[in-house]
């Protein structure tokens, strides 16, 4: 099943359902590159604007709105508090890789 | 009298209908990340919603931008704005506090407005 960012995604990859609570181990690169990526179309960024190694800021322009967007929506798909607003632009995979991280921190660490 | 030297100065205009689409399209509990509970609980009661909303936004930007760091390493709802009229009392806590209290600011200045769909948040950090 494909968990859908909002209900304007009509092309939006499909990407696996993750529940607030992620299990470790459960999230690879692809599964959270998709949510990126879904969550990036339902803003309008065309799909061939968007790889591993798109720069959130200088490719993809994102106004501040925009940046928030991504945030919340990654808040809500997979449970993560993310901070998009950096001194050095990212790339999609560093997203990626910080949402990894931040997913694997709150698994571990003691509730 | 004091003297009252100006330590930053900030200023952030935002579509509406922009922060209507997110707000309508995420929980209260999600929202969380951007706006302190005092103002969701505000905007929701508020007649213009969506206008008050935007305020908040504008005036986190607003107040990056005087702060000099913009929001790197701030989270968003350590700014919060409480609307009274068509001022703006300005609360900071957490790393936005101490940011502020770095560049000695002691007071701020806020106001607001809107046009055309847009609100405009002017601050002034003295």
């Amino acid at each position: 099943m494909c968990q859908q960012i909002d209900s304007r995604q009509e092309n939006s990859s499909s990407c696996s359902p993750v529940e607030s609570g992620v299990e470790s181990g459960c999230q690879n690169t692809c599964s959270v590159m998709d949510t990126l990526k879904s969550i990036l179309l339902s803003l309008g960024i065309p799909e061939e604007s968007i790889s591993e190694d798109t720069l959130l800021h200088r490719d993809l322009q994102l106004d501040s709105v925009e940046a928030v967007e991504i945030a919340l929506g990654l808040k809500r798909t997979l449970g993560v508090n993310m901070k998009l607003e950096s001194r050095q632009d990212m790339t999609l995979a560093q997203i990626c890789n910080t949402v990894k991280y931040a997913i694997a921190q709150s698994t571990t660490s003691p509730t | 009298m004091v003297d009252q030297y100006i330590r930053g100065l900030g200023l952030d205009i935002t579509p509406i209908n922009r922060i209507a689409q997110l707000v309508d399209r995420y929980d209260s509990e999600t929202l969380n990340l951007l706006f302190t509970v005092n103002e969701i609980d505000h905007c929701q009661s508020a007649n213009n919603s969506h206008q008050y909303y935007a305020v908040c936004f504008a005036t986190k930007e607003a107040v990056g931008k005087a702060l000099g760091t913009g929001l790197v390493g701030i989270d968003w709802n350590e700014i919060e704005a409480e609307i009274i009229s068509h001022n703006i009392i300005i609360h900071l806590y957490g790393k936005a506090r101490l940011q502020a209290k770095r560049r000695e600011i002691q007071k701020w200045l806020a106001n607001w407005c809107n046009w055309d769909q847009h609100v405009l948040v002017h601050v002034l950090a003295l």
